[in-house]
C-alpha cells in the first residue's frame, strides 16, 4: 500500500523509521540534499529489488520516497510496489520544503560544494529567458515563430499551478548537471548541523 | 529458491546482524548471524534493545531459530547470543579455531572457571569446510582467518557472510592487528572468498557509511572483486599487507574490547556471579 505523508509533517523520527530514498537528478542533490542517512536513486534508475537487497530489507520494511514535489516519489512508489513491496509512504512536497526545518540543506547554505554549472532554478530562467526572446526576435521573421513565447509561457504556468517543471528535468539530464560523485560526496556530508527536527 | 535476508544494523557499533529464513516455505527455520547486545562502559549497563528488534522480527515472521552463528569473537560489541538463545532457542554455534583465541585471552582474564578453554560454552564448533543446513538451505563455513585467527565465513546457498573479512567495497577489509591477526592470512582469506561465484551476495559484518548515506550489507562478489578499495583484482599480496599494516599502526583500540572479548568467548554471557553481581574485568597495562 501507498501512504501520503505531507512533508510538513516530516521529522527526524519518521525518517529514521524508514529507508528513505531520494529520486531526484545528481544536480538537485548537490543543491539541495538531506540530512538525515538515505539513498540517491534517480527515478528512471530505481530498482526496487537491488535496492531493498543491498540495504537488507524485506518485502514489508518501510520505504520513505521523496523527490522535489512527491510526483517522482510517486512513480517510483509504484515501482516498489509492483515489485511486491508494501509499506511505502510519498512524501507529498519535497526536500526543498524540509530546509527550514533542518532536515535538508542547500549547498549555498553550507558552502560545501561548488557546482560548475549555475543552479538549476538559474538555468531553468535562463533557459526559458531565451526561448522567449528567440520566439519573439523570430516572430519579425514570420509570425507563426510566436508559438515559442506561448508554449513556454505555457509551460511555465502550469507547471507553476501543478509544482511540475518538465524544463527542469529536461535540464537536469543535461552532461554539464552529471555531478562528480566525490562532489556529491562533500555536499552531502559537508559540517552540516544536525537538527533535532521533533514530531510534533 | 534463495534464501530471505533481513539486515538490523547498529549505529552505535556500526554491527550488522542478520536473519536468514525462506520467505513463503514450509520449513520456518532460520539462522541469526552476529548479534548485539547493547553495553555502555561507563555505567556497565546493558540493554537488550537491539537483540530485541531481532526477536520481534523473528516472532512476527512465525520463524524457528535453528542456528545462532558467530562470525567471530568480536572485539567491538558484545554478542547477544546467550540472551536470544533462552527467548528463542538455536544453538550457538562458532569455529573450532576460537579454542586457539580462549587460549590467547584466558592469561588476561584468569577467568577459565565461567569461561571453559574447551570451548563448552558454546553449543557447537564448526569444523573446516563443515556442511551444515539453514532451514531448506544447504551451508557451509569456510574458515577465513586474518582479522583474527577464527574468522568464519559462512556461506548459504548464494548468500556469503563475511563477518568482518571484507567490508563494502568502498570501506576495505577489517583490521588485521588483534592478537593472532594476520594481514598474510587476510589477504589469502579474501581471495578464497573473491573466487566464488560472481554473481553471490556478500554481507559484511559492519558497515561505516557517512553520515548521508543509509548504511548498506550487501554487494555481489563480482563487484568486490572489481572494486574493492584493498582487495580489488590487480592488487597483490606484497602491497595489500604493506598497506595493511600501515593502515593498522597505531590504530586506537575499540571502545568496547576488553568487556566483549570477555563476555563473547563465553558465548554472550556475563559470567558467575560474585554475592549475586557479575562483573567485567578490565586487565591494568595488559593490552
Amino acid at each position: 500500500m501507498i501512504q501520503s505523508l505531507a512533508a510538513k509533517d516530516v521529522c527526524a523520527k519518521k525518517l529514521a523509521s524508514a529507508l528513505v530514498v531520494d529520486v531526484r537528478t545528481p544536480i538537485e542533490v548537490a543543491e539541495v540534499a538531506l540530512t538525515c542517512p538515505y539513498v540517491h536513486v534517480p527515478v528512471d534508475t530505481v530498482q526496487p529489488a537491488d535496492i531493498m537487497l543491498r540495504h537488507g530489507l524485506d518485502k514489508g520494511a518501510k520505504v520513505m520516497l521523496i523527490c522535489r514535489s512527491g510526483k517522482r516519489a510517486r512513480r517510483a512508489a509504484e515501482a516498489f510496489e509492483a515489485a511486491g513491496y508494501t509499506n511505502l509512504v510519498v512524501v507529498e512536497g519535497g526536500v526543498p520544503d524540509l530546509v527550514e526545518k533542518g532536515l535538508a540543506v542547500s549547498s549555498q547554505q553550507t558552502g560545501s560544494c561548488e557546482t560548475a554549472a549555475p543552479t538549476l532554478e538559474r538555468q531553468i530562467r535562463i533557459a526559458a529567458g531565451g526561448l522567449l526572446l528567440l520566439g519573439l526576435g523570430l516572430s519579425y521573421v514570420h509570425e507563426l515563430f510566436l508559438i515559442l513565447p506561448w508554449i513556454v509561457g505555457c509551460g511555465l504556468f502550469f507547471g507553476g499551478l501543478i509544482n511540475w517543471c518538465g524544463m527542469g528535468l529536461l535540464l537536469a539530464k543535461a552532461p554539464w548537471n552529471q555531478v562528480k560523485p566525490s562532489c556529491k560526496g562533500s555536499c552531502a556530508t559537508g559540517s552540516v548541523k544536525k537538527s533535532s527536527g521533533g514530531c510534533s | 529458491m534463495k534464501p530471505d535476508v533481513r539486515g538490523f544494523f547498529d549505529p552505535e557499533t556500526a554491527t550488522w546482524t542478520y536473519v536468514v529464513w525462506a520467505e513463503g516455505h514450509a520449513d520456518k527455520h532460520c539462522a541469526i548471524i552476529d548479534s548485539v547486545l547493547d553495553y555502555d562502559m561507563p555505567s556497565g549497563r546493558s540493554s537488550t534493545a537491539s537483540a530485541d528488534k531481532v526477536i520481534a522480527f523473528v516472532q512476527e515472521k512465525g520463524l524457528k531459530v535453528q542456528w545462532i552463528l558467530e562470525t567471530h569473537i568480536h572485539a567491538d560489541h558484545l554478542t547477544a547470543s546467550s540472551y536470544i538463545k533462552a527467548k528463542l532457542g538455536g544453538k550457538v554455534a562458532i569455529s573450532k579455531h576460537i579454542l586457539s583465541i580462549l587460549d590467547t585471552w584466558e592469561k588476561y582474564f584468569h577467568s577459565e572457571i565461567d569461561t571453559p578453554k574447551n570451548g563448552y560454552q558454546f553449543d557447537y564448533l564448526f569444523e573446516d569446510n563443515e556442511d551444515f543446513a539453514v532451514g531448506p538451505f544447504k551451508a557451509r563455513m569456510i574458515h577465513t582467518p586474518g582479522h583474527t585467527p577464527a574468522d568464519t565465513t559462512y556461506i548459504i546457498e548464494d548468500c556469503v557472510f563475511v563477518g568482518d573479512s571484507i567490508f563494502l567495497p568502498d570501506v576495505g577489509t577489517g583490521r588485521c592487528d588483534f592478537p593472532g591477526g594476520s594481514a598474510e592470512n587476510s589477504y589469502d582469506s579474501t581471495q578464497k572468498i573473491l573466487a566464488l561465484d560472481p554473481n553471490m551476495r556478500l554481507y559484511v559484518g559492519h558497515d561505516y557509511p557517512p553520515d548521508s548515506r543509509a548504511p548498506q550489507c550487501m554487494a555481489y562478489v563480482a563487484e568486490q572483486r572489481s572494486s574493492n578499495i584493498r582487495v580489488r583484482h590487480g592488487i597483490d599480496k606484497a602491497s595489500f599487507v604493506q598497506k595493511r599494516k600501515a593502515d593498522d599502526a597505531g590504530k586506537p583500540v575499540p571502545k568496547l574490547l576488553l568487556p566483549s572479548i570477555q563476555v563473547n568467548l563465553r558465548a554472550g554471557s556475563f559470567g558467575t556471579p560474585t554475592q549475586g553481581v557479575q562483573y567485567v574485568k578490565l586487565p591494568v597495562n595488559q593490552i
